[in-house]
């Protein structure tokens, strides 16, 4: 038996231990009925909710919110961070505010961005932006900061421009960190997302955590849980291949 | 840059600070409703810095974000160590690690106070599991990600076991949760916070939330002021020491 199947077989025993463990300690009433609930009945609201629309739609919303609110925070954060690299007086003059706005408790401004934009996707949005935003302008401002300073001698000496020095030097530079930050970023970005929907959304599967838990519906918290789950692991994969795609070129 | 230029960025830092406050002190119709004005932030610290029960809130949420922390980056060691000795059980073990760190923790925050409760112990379990991944993820890198040629140098000078971790693996280690130690640090506080808005009794994420509850925006305000004030002077302390800590890394 090859190493690789073994490994899976040991993976699935494994799963299969934890979830009957679970299934025990709930069963032998382990725990508090109304924080934790069975993978019997997990898997059964799971059964029901996949054949609704509804939950295609709300991780349709989730997924929305994530993505506009990451994309601007790329441009944005990639913009600055550049600049930041760049210039060592732009860098000094921003550092100060960087810090401090990175620093701020995002998430305890969730109810003045709701009082101010509504329930609905804008708060979510900016709550995705306003975190991302900073995790890629320091990626971003490092990345260029730490171009080996000979790249760029290097391409001036044979003669390249301004513009070609930007397409050949900073641009992969930038690229494969934006990249490979991206994991991270997303990661942490659709928890934000959820957690937006949780605090002043009507829609998504942070509403659906928000639901279950304010109608004692465990079960709909869980199996939440687990479409996130499932969901943050498939983003996690695909941004894995690009990752190896566009690290190909690197030494 | 000269000493000049450097005074100068400075001056104009304060003087953006000034024109952002003053803009946002005159503009007060719109926005007061929502963020509050700056003499109004500025007076709620006030009576928060002169008031010992208010006071007494940031040790409070300290000790929570610290004791999660500390928690978490044990954990994170011993579990890294254990994965990075072994690529079988690393390999059977990873779709787990990104299974646990897919799960959406900060929205699961209410169960989490349902199933420990709201004492300091569940706050502490909450900001454990939540950071738990930072640390982890960048000392298994560290650790299986240590240059061979480092490595096979140690060996060939004789170097047993024991050395070679005490010599190789742990200044790996070091670096990596030195250089992660910022984030996670920015994140324990942030969660502990997060729990005590959600449930608690004591801790500044609770009276922020009491003034939201009793439209005190001005109060919830000062509480965001003040934590992002703490915050960035942990991560200037963090960033000394990261600066000590490392002196002795190659500069490239």
């Amino acid at each position: 038996m090859s190493t690789a199947w073994s490994k899976r077989i040991l993976q699935l025993l494994i799963l299969a231990a934890i979830v009957g463990l679970w299934q025990l300690l709930v069963s032998a009433g382990e725990f508090n009925a109304i924080a934790v609930a069975s993978p019997g009945s997990v898997a059964n609201e799971l059964g029901s909710l996949l054949g609704n629309t509804t939950i295609w739609l709300d991780m349709l919303h989730t997924l929305r919110g994530l993505a506009i609110g990451y994309l601007a925070g790329v441009a944005v954060g990639t913009a600055i961070g550049t600049l930041m690299g760049v210039s060592a007086v732009v860098r000094a003059y921003l550092t100060p505010f960087v810090a401090f706005l990175n620093a701020v408790p995002r998430l305890a401004l969730i109810p003045l961005l709701v009082a101010w934009l509504g329930f609905g996707q804008s708060q979510q949005v900016v709550l995705v932006f306003l975190v991302v935003v900073f995790m890629v302008l320091l990626t971003v401002q490092a990345s260029v900061q730490n171009i080996p300073k000979r790249f760029v001698d290097n391409a001036r000496m044979i003669g390249a421009s301004r513009l070609e020095l930007v397409r050949e030097v900073y641009l992969p530079a930038i690229g494969i960190w934006v990249i490979s930050s991206a994991r991270v970023a997303i990661g942490i970005g659709l928890q934000v997302a959820l957690v937006g929907e949780f605090f002043g959304g009507h829609q998504g599967l942070g509403y659906m955590i928000e639901e279950g838990e304010a109608t004692y519906n465990t079960n709909l918290i869980y199996a939440a849980v687990v479409v996130t789950a499932v969901l943050a692991i498939v983003i996690d994969q695909l941004l894995g291949v690009v990752n190896r795609r566009a690290a190909r070129w690197l030494p | 840059m000269r000493l000049w230029a450097k005074g100068l960025i400075v001056l104009a830092d304060v003087a953006t600070v000034a024109g952002v406050i003053a803009i946002w002190q005159s503009d007060s119709a719109r926005t007061a409703t929502y963020l509050s004005r700056p003499s109004d932030i500025a007076s709620a610290i006030k009576v928060w810095l002169t008031n010992s029960t208010l006071l007494g809130y940031i040790p409070v949420t300290l000790e929570e974000a610290a004791l999660g922390m500390v928690i978490a980056l044990v954990a994170a060691t011993v579990l890294a160590s254990l994965l990075a000795s072994s690529s079988y059980a690393a390999g059977v073990l990873e779709p787990f690690m990104a299974l646990g760190n897919a799960a959406p923790r900060i929205a699961l925050a209410p169960l989490f106070l349902l199933i420990f409760g709201t004492e300091l112990k569940s706050k502490v379990i909450f900001v454990a599991t939540a950071v738990v991944f930072i640390p982890f993820f960048s000392i298994f890198r560290a650790l299986t990600t240590v240059d061979k040629d480092i490595l096979n140098n140690a060996r060939c000078l004789g170097a047993r076991r024991m050395w070679i971790v005490r010599d190789v693996y742990i200044p790996a280690v070091t670096s990596s949760v030195v250089a992660s130690l910022r984030v996670t640090v920015a994140f324990s506080l942030l969660t502990a916070i997060l729990a005590e808005y959600l449930a608690s009794q004591e801790g500044i994420g609770y009276e922020i939330q009491q003034a939201q509850q009793n439209s005190q925006t001005n109060f919830a305000m000062a509480g965001v002021v003040i934590i992002a004030l703490i915050a960035v002077c942990i991560d200037m302390a963090l960033r000394l020491l990261e600066r000590r800590a490392l002196v002795w890394r190659d500069p490239s």
